[in-house]
């Protein structure tokens, strides 16, 4: 086995170059614009009040299929749409229309204002995301973000705003924007867990019911690093679906600690997740101090353990187990690609 | 606050307002690094104000194109001393997860440490991470290097925590790959 001091060495001497790169990745993330055209996470309150406004009326306004999708973008981001010129060049893959509607390229800055349109079938909605399968051909390296302007319910077209930034002015003529999945119909929910009786949970700290070497994905948790001597085998009998895609395979004490054991069904083409608590009787939530994952027989899916320390002496009667899930159908794969002339208005 | 060049001025002057200004600039960057691995305030203020002691003491005549990367170098190789002393070759903390998790792409029935130094590893490392997308690149960077947890990763890339344990999970496995490749391991 490796002695740490040879590992630290080797993960030490990474390229100073992509050291600088992380760092300035995460600076332009966390800038305001990024944060806007990442999901919405940290937008500004005021800001996310007037988008609830804006979103509501034009609501309207698109369900009678009026308002052109530049309309759209101006009601938002006024500033960008009077700067973009427009393209309006579409392709057609699996039976869904990405139409590049317009663009904008100052600097080393680019907007690209895009329609996704399902043609055929209803599989676009309003949690459709490109799940980060866009990509724009340029030879260096860049930082992009996406989100989703609005949701046409008649017309079933998603409108989203891809900003990518990279180090240098961006050149050339020609720019070709392309996408390979996209995810949508996705459902979550906050709920609780009523199959699972905390004080009628049984002990498995025999080995019969351990299994130690898995495939471990990852941990988080409180404690990551809390040591545990095993992780549950999935036991059919407990085993029930807690939502479509989200299976609870195992639960028990192991050495006093509470193990949840959930499956998250095809992982890798799905995006399905999600975290348990346990809720005391004050409505306190209380995180698990460790959450492994680990991958399924197959690897196509992923089972997360989650692993709770209460003092000894508690009494379980009072607790209940919380669940948020988050899952969705398959990503609907296809090759949309569309090229088009650019021009850098810097 | 004052650009790098400026900072590198002043230490080359002597001028201890360096010191004051590199705290300014970058205090808060080392503190996130070093608790990153520690875990522990008090030690983690230590080791900022030995890293910018020993930044004082390298420059010059060390004259670095990239000060921020220098500094947390710096800030990185002293935490992990510090941790290692805290420690004392018990394992189980944070760092040591992180450190094993990425020690399954070295994994080898060989004990290389004998045959390759693990600079020419390293290097083989930096071409295959050159290789990858950039957001792969990071997340590897983010995890492996600044010791960032999952969590952390998750909200600043917009990713769910399930994508990014995915996503470093194949990384790892393609790394193993062609590191095997390429007749390493």
């Amino acid at each position: 086995m490796m002695s740490d001091e040879y590992i630290e060495n080797i993960i030490g001497n990474i390229d100073d170059d992509f050291l600088y790169e992380a760092d300035k990745y995460m600076q332009k993330k966390n800038s305001f614009v990024g944060r806007l055209l990442n999901g919405g996470k940290k937008i500004a309150a005021c800001f996310f009040i007037a988008a609830i406004a804006l979103f509501a009326s034009l609501y309207m306004a698109t369900a009678a299929g009026i308002v052109p999708a530049y309309d759209i973008l101006y009601s938002m981001y006024p500033d960008l749409a009077v700067k973009l010129i427009s393209v309006n060049k579409s392709c057609v893959s699996n039976g869904i229309k990405m139409s590049v509607e317009g663009v904008h390229i100052s600097g080393e800055n680019a907007y690209i204002y895009v329609s996704i349109q399902d043609v055929v079938q209803d599989r676009i909605d309003r949690t459709t995301d490109l799940f980060d399968s866009y990509s724009i051909n340029i030879p260096v390296g860049s930082i992009s973000g996406c989100s989703m302007i609005n949701y046409d319910d008649d017309s079933k077209t998603a409108y989203f705003l891809v900003e990518i930034q990279q180090d240098k002015k961006i050149e050339g003529r020609i720019m070709t924007f392309s996408v390979r999945e996209i995810l949508s119909k996705k459902y979550e929910v906050t709920k609780r867990i009523e199959q699972i009786t905390l004080d009628d949970v049984e002990e498995k700290t025999q080995m019969t019911n351990l299994q130690l070497g898995i495939d471990i994905t990852g941990r988080s948790g409180e404690d990551p690093a809390y040591y545990v001597r095993g992780y549950l085998i999935p036991d059919e009998e407990q085993s029930f679906v807690t939502v479509e895609g989200v299976t609870i395979t195992a639960y028990g004490f192991i050495d006093g600690n509470l193990h949840i054991q959930a499956h998250y069904e095809d992982t890798s083409n799905t995006d399905n997740h999600g975290f348990i608590d346990l809720v005391d009787g004050d409505g306190t939530i209380i995180h698990p101090i460790k959450d492994v994952s680990f991958w399924d027989e197959e690897k196509t899916g992923q089972y997360d353990e989650y692993i709770f320390c209460l003092p000894e002496g508690t009494d379980y009667s009072e607790y209940y187990v919380q669940g948020y899930f988050c899952t969705c159908k398959p990503s609907i794969k296809g090759n949309w690609k569309v090229k088009f002339p650019i021009m850098n208005q810097e | 606050m004052l650009e790098d060049e400026l900072i590198i001025k002043l230490l080359f002057e002597r001028n201890e307002s360096a010191i004051e200004e590199l705290s300014k600039k970058y205090g808060k960057l080392c503190k996130y690094l070093s608790y990153n691995i520690l875990k522990n305030e008090e030690d983690a203020k230590e080791c900022v104000n030995d890293t910018f002691h020993a930044v004082w003491k390298t420059i010059p005549p060390q004259k670095p194109e990239q000060l921020k990367t220098y500094v947390c170098k710096i800030a990185r190789n002293i935490s992990l001393k510090r941790y290692r002393t805290n420690t004392a070759k018990k394992r189980n903390g944070y760092y040591d997860m992180v450190l094993d998790e990425v020690a399954e792409c070295f994994e080898s029935s060989n004990t290389i440490e004998d045959n390759i130094m693990a600079e020419e590893l390293a290097e083989k490392v930096n071409e295959f991470l050159r290789g990858l997308k950039v957001k792969d690149r990071v997340i590897f960077v983010q995890r492996y290097w600044y010791c960032c947890t999952i969590e952390e990763i998750s909200d600043k890339m917009g990713m769910s925590v399930n994508y990014v344990t995915v996503k470093l999970y194949r990384i790892r496995t393609k790394l193993k790959k062609y590191l095997r490749q390429e007749g390493y391991l």
